[in-house]
């Protein structure tokens, strides 16, 4: 994402926005409830001034008891129908942030099911994607401090601030004071934190991944047999020492901090209380103002406390990921014209390049050729050759650097996404297992389908009717989710029932076989070339021996064809297929 | 010792702080009930403070008589104030404690367990919560059980003041609080369960909000276009886990609403009730200001606090039990343990009709299996996926004890070997071998890390071909490997592995086995990869997986499993002659490459 940093008033502005958006009715209304609450908050100081005046009074014999009476009832009244509109606020918080939670989640996912694929092999741009995700739940959090700022808390102080001016003028500064005195210290304590994150986050990922090589999955075993848990934990210590060294420091400065804070409100305390009595002892107040103030003088501190430390301090820790947020929600969509492209049509590559984000290589490099409708064209080479790019490039997933790619004579890279991937299929070679029920985990290819699964299930050799699949095809692939582990050979069967599963006339095959055994691995690649009969297809595989079905093989390395042709000519060729053929084929035939 | 194999009771809230951090936890409640007996102290000295005024201000007393209830005042806020801060020490110090201590015994208590667990998902999972929640877990709980105390504190306060004073309005203040407490709690346990009842669907919309923008779905999810699908159904999953919930909150949020306003309703009347004795002077103006204060703060408090502070309750008693079960999950004797480095001898190792059930399972995955294996010969494991290959592998290391016959190595019982003399045994390259975040030098060392030199590190690097690599990185073999360091470097999967295979043969272990460390290869540089390892390994015993029946014709036994036996057995050429399971499954490979008449003109 650009470097450029997001305006404090934009991610404000529009993270409101998006609280609107999300639930008008229910925001709304908080809205309502927010100034009613803090007005009626502000008053109670008045109420409780008026009932505290006439119980003085009657203690002093000046009022009779009826009189006494009703304020009291009234300021039980204020209260009660305060404790409600708390209620009520509080419900409608916590539930308008649930939405938003889920409302920005589904807005992130839009967006990026919009952006072009090659942005994900950005280090740096996934980190960012990463991090605005993680924004989701915290961006109603930043809108609610701007809400109850301006609606809660803007009219309480306010108020509070008349009442207060109008009865000792200097007790207003004297709370600016407070407020001032809290504000730098957020400032101050998000600094130090902030500062300690830099310096403590390579620490804390060498922590984690000290402890992950003990204990963790994929470690476990291994860590285990060669005996080395003692070898980590030693290094683990270190960085444990190290990461609490840091981290003491910064809580220790931050407390200091913190303390001289509170000495000075303290002091602070005392010349309130000393401005009261003054105040009282030379009748500039009553006894129930008095009293109302040493109340409410609390309850303003506590206020300032909470809007500063559980919304200003929250807020300057998330507004970094509400910044990522917005970015995402800027980032360019890959869009098109709505012109139907024909699959059946020549593939052609003119003169195609390509390079990936920040790499010095370009992984194809000035590739021209063509594929004819109905050609199974396997495409070889070693690892790291460029074949599994060049098939992202055919299928319009990543745009050429230079050059184009043509499909029945007419560019690609115009057409909208929506249109453009109509009539193609592929099956990955870091196919998904989705955590879903098998059939979601094959329709999910093509939302529009309605092919009967059970043939395709046969071709792709799923074998959903034995106990391995309890539920047939109503069976939960996840354990977390209440169902079943498949092994990595079911899982590629049924990402070749996925890949077959949606319409298609080119199917993109990238090492459909490596994870399952020799005799099945046959049977497949002769049902491949059953099924693919009157298609276009493209196979990427490492096993020479299976390309022998192609009509046309290319050879990459190093980003380049190095020679096309079916496998008698590039046999005949002594290039360096005929050198892979033969030194593969040596192994089972000697 | 903070875990220990014992249920772990309520108590534990409170003793296990104990444990972590004994000093700290006393400063902690000494502080904390510092705090709460200023709260009623806080209403006892207000009410000094505004009736001397009033007397000063009637002239019945003279103005001095201030300096002291404005002082003491003053002091007890700023007590309030500096304990709180003082607690943000301890804190900081209790989760350095915490980190030193019961953080290590976690790591250490999952290190020694027993192998099943780890590939047991609801035992996964359970660990995961217990370790996930490990720093914070301890002094968390202890406090809300603080925070518990503070409230009842608060609440026994006013009541014994009212007590002193007016003792007929204490029974009404009990009477009506009860409520509160009542709702309360319930409301806490409402809340919880709301949480667990959603929290599988509240998974699954994360886990779909995953699908629909990581990384890993990106090229299905352009290409088959299934992204507002995934949208829609990961909104509905959210909007229902927010609707289950809002109904919850709903009820406990009216509930609490009444029972608060109740509270308010109950101090008020007591205010009422006070207005006679204020008239008679049976109690003090000051007295019946700061009560009144006291009491409506102290409503917000039992409306707000209380629930939450009751529903974290009920979440860390769950948390106790879950911890009980943890601790008591059996351990591995010696499993954190550097391998014996005694000298062992191997002199033959037998499988006597062993038979293996997963545990939690019921298809025998090894059925009667019998071989032998011999000092200084290469031997290959083949079959198709789940035969039962991977699954002696486990047995051999000792990952698995429940199995049925018998496993001799040097004619003794394996299960009679300990964890440690067993990794002085073995040295195994698996499939999922792992890829250490330390230096070139370190994730091969740690093959052996006691007895390893210079001499032997570079022997490995030559022998796997690294050296070309290594010479091009700027910090040669001490170039950090990884993404944990500024300064790492990440290697190519074909790289990874000869690092992997390097590391497998610097450790001195006399029995080899290569768990298909090179299934991410293509067949090429695995058939290249096998003979350099044959080279190297000429006169060490060594055991081969491998579904690339080209690749390990080469050895002295070929075992042929299937469905956990093993139906064939012997070298290359006696099973094809057998023309049996391995012979057709070599000739379905064979296919492959076998030439065709035309292609043998062209070859000619």
């Amino acid at each position: 994402m650009p470097k450029k940093k997001v305006p404090l008033f934009k991610v404000a502005r529009e993270v409101l926005k998006y609280t609107f958006i999300c639930w008008p009715t229910a925001t709304s209304f908080y809205l309502l409830i927010g100034v009613t609450l803090g007005v009626l908050t502000g008053l109670s100081v008045w109420v409780m001034q008026f009932a505290f005046d006439s119980v003085t009074e009657l203690a002093a014999g000046g009022r009779t008891m009826e009189a006494a009476i009703l304020p009291v009832i009234l300021l039980i009244v204020f209260l009660t129908s305060q404790e409600a509109v708390i209620a009520l606020y509080t419900y409608y918080m916590n539930t308008i942030e649930a939405r938003m939670h889920g409302f920005m989640s589904r807005k992130v996912a839009e967006k990026t099911a919009k952006l072009e694929p090659v942005l994900f092999e950005d280090p740096q741009m996934l980190d960012d994607i990463n991090k605005a995700s993680e924004g989701t739940s915290q961006a109603f959090g930043v809108g609610n401090t701007i809400i109850s700022a301006t609606t809660l808390y803007l009219p309480y102080i306010i108020i509070i601030a008349i009442y207060l001016y109008n009865l000792i003028p200097l007790l207003t500064l004297v709370i600016l004071l407070t407020f001032a005195t809290k504000m730098v210290a957020l400032v101050v304590r998000s600094k130090l934190y902030m500062d300690l994150e830099e310096q403590s986050a390579p620490l804390r990922r060498k922590r984690l991944f000290y402890e992950d090589a003990m204990i963790g999955r994929q470690y476990f075993k291994e860590t285990r047999q060669l005996g080395i848990f003692g070898f980590f934990k030693g290094k683990y210590m270190t960085s444990v020492h190290l990461l609490n060294r840091e981290t003491w420091k910064a809580d220790a400065r931050a407390a200091t901090f913190d303390l001289i804070t509170e000495i000075l409100n303290g002091i602070n305390d005392v010349i309130i209380l000393y401005l009261l009595f003054h105040s009282l002892q030379n009748g500039w107040i009553t006894v129930g103002a008095f009293a109302a103030v040493l109340a409410s003088v609390n309850e303003l501190s506590d206020m300032i406390e909470e809007l500063i430390s559980d919304h200003f301090t929250v807020v300057a820790e998330d507004l970094g990921k509400i910044s990522y947020l917005i970015k995402l929600f800027d980032l360019p969509e890959k869009t098109g014209e709505d012109r139907e492209v024909n699959w059946r049509g020549t593939v052609e590559f003119e003169r195609v390049s390509f390079s990936y984000p920040n790499a010095q290589h370009p992984s194809i490099d000035d590739v021209s050729l063509s594929i004819k409708n109905g050609e199974t064209v396997a495409i070889v080479g070693e690892n790291g050759a460029g074949k599994s790019t060049f098939t992202k490039l055919l299928l319009g997933l990543y745009e050429p650097t230079s050059g184009e790619i043509k499909v029945d004579g007419h560019a690609i890279s115009t057409v909208s996404p929506e249109k453009l991937y109509k009539g193609v299929s592929a099956v990955f070679q870091y196919y998904q297992r989705y955590q879903l029920t098998l059939e979601e985990n094959i329709r999910i290819s093509d939302s529009g389908g309605e092919a009967d699964l059970v043939p395709l299930m046969e071709q792709a050799g799923v074998d959903w009717e034995s106990r391995s699949y309890p539920e047939g095809t109503e069976t939960m692939l996840s354990r977390e989710f209440g169902g079943i582990d498949l092994s990595g050979g079911q899982w590629q069967r049924v990402s070749i029932a996925r890949g077959l599963y949606r319409l298609h006339d080119l199917i993109v095959l990238d090492e459909p076989t490596a994870a399952i055994d020799p005799l099945e691995e046959s049977r497949l690649y002769e049902k491949f070339a059953e099924i693919s009969k009157d298609k276009t297809s493209v196979i990427v595989t490492h096993r020479l021996g299976s390309a022998k079905i192609a009509d046309k093989i290319v050879v990459l390395d190093k980003g380049k064809v190095v020679e096309t042709g079916t496998h008698q000519e590039l046999l005949a060729n002594k290039g360096q297929y005929s050198e892979m053929y033969e030194s593969q084929s040596s192994w089972y035939m000697n | 010792m903070i875990l220990e194999k014992r249920v772990y009771t309520i108590f534990d809230l409170i003793k296990l702080s104990f444990k972590v951090a004994p000093t700290l936890a006393v400063v902690i409640l000494v502080s904390r009930l510092m705090v709460a007996l200023s709260g009623p102290a806080l209403i006892v000295v207000t009410a000094h403070f505004i009736n001397t005024s009033l007397a000063v201000v009637n002239e019945a007393v003279s103005p001095e008589q201030m300096v002291l209830p404005i002082v003491v005042l003053g002091l007890l806020s700023f007590l309030r104030q500096v304990v709180n801060v003082s607690n943000k020490y301890i804190k900081s110090k209790f989760l350095i404690q915490t980190r030193l201590s019961y953080r290590v015994e976690l790591v250490e208590k999952r290190g020694k367990l027993a192998y099943r667990y780890i590939e047991d998902p609801d035992t996964y999972d359970l660990i995961k919560r217990i370790t996930d929640s490990a720093d914070t877990q301890i002094i968390d709980q202890y406090q809300n059980v603080l925070s518990l105390i503070d409230i009842t504190i608060q609440v026994a306060g006013i009541l014994i003041i009212l007590l002193v004073n007016v003792w007929l309005v204490a029974p009404i203040i009990v009477l009506f609080s009860a409520p509160a407490f009542y709702f309360g709690a319930k409301a806490g346990k409402t809340v919880y369960e709301a949480e667990r009842d959603v929290s599988k669907v509240e998974r699954k919309a994360v886990y779909l909000a995953e699908v629909s923008s990581g990384r890993d779905a990106v090229l299905e999810r352009t290409l088959f276009g299934y992204g507002d699908k995934v949208t829609r159904e990961l909104w509905n999953r959210f909007e229902y886990v927010r609707v289950h919930k809002q109904a919850a909150r709903k009820k406990t949020d009216t509930q609490l609403a009444i029972s608060g306003m109740l509270t308010v309703v109950t101090a008020g009347s007591v205010m009422l009730v006070l207005l006679q004795p204020v008239a008679t002077q049976l109690i003090s103006v000051g007295l019946f200001i700061s009560l009144t204060t006291a009491s409506i703060s102290l409503s917000n408090t039992l409306g707000g606090w209380l629930p939450n502070v009751l529903s974290k309750f009920t979440k860390d008693v769950e948390f106790l039990k879950e911890l009980s079960q943890f601790a008591q999950l059996e351990e591995v004797e010696d499993a954190l343990l550097s391998p014996h480095s005694t000298d062992f001898i191997f002199e033959k190792l037998v499988f006597k009709q062993v038979s293996f059930t997963y545990p939690g399972t019921e298809k025998k995955i090894l059925d009667n299996v019998s071989f032998e294996i011999k000092p200084g010969k290469h031997y290959a494991l083949v079959g198709e996926n789940g035969a039962g290959k991977t699954t002696v592998i486990k047995l051999l290391t000792g990952q698995y004890l429940n199995y049925k016959g018998d496993i001799l190595l040097n004619g003794k019982e394996l299960k009679e070997y300990s964890s440690s003399d067993l990794k002085s045994v073995f040295s195994i390259a698996y499939q999922d071998f792992a890829k250490y975040q330390l230096s070139i030098r370190e994730n091969i060392e740690i093959g052996d890390l006691e007895s390893t030199t210079d001499d032997r590190l570079f022997k490995a690097i030559s022998d796997f071909k690294l050296t070309d690599l290594i010479n091009k990185l700027p910090k040669g073999v001490e170039t950090s490997l990884g993404k944990i360091t500024e300064d790492g470097v990440d290697l190519s999967g074909g790289q990874w592995q000869r690092i992997a295979l390097a590391r497998t043969i610097m450790n001195p272990a006399p029995i080899k086995i290569l768990d298909e460390p090179t299934a991410a290869l293509d067949p090429m540089s695995e058939s290249r990869l096998y003979e350099q390892f044959e080279q190297i390994m000429e006169h060490t015993t060594s055991l081969f997986i491998s579904h690339r029946l080209g690749s390990i014709k080469l050895a002295d036994e070929i075992l042929v499993f299937d469905k956990g036996t093993i139906i064939e057995q012997g070298r290359h050429t006696s099973l094809m002659a057998q023309k049996g399971k391995y012979a057709l499954m070599y000739q379905s490979q064979l296919e492959w490459y076998k030439k065709d008449e035309s292609e043998v003109k062209a070859d000619a």
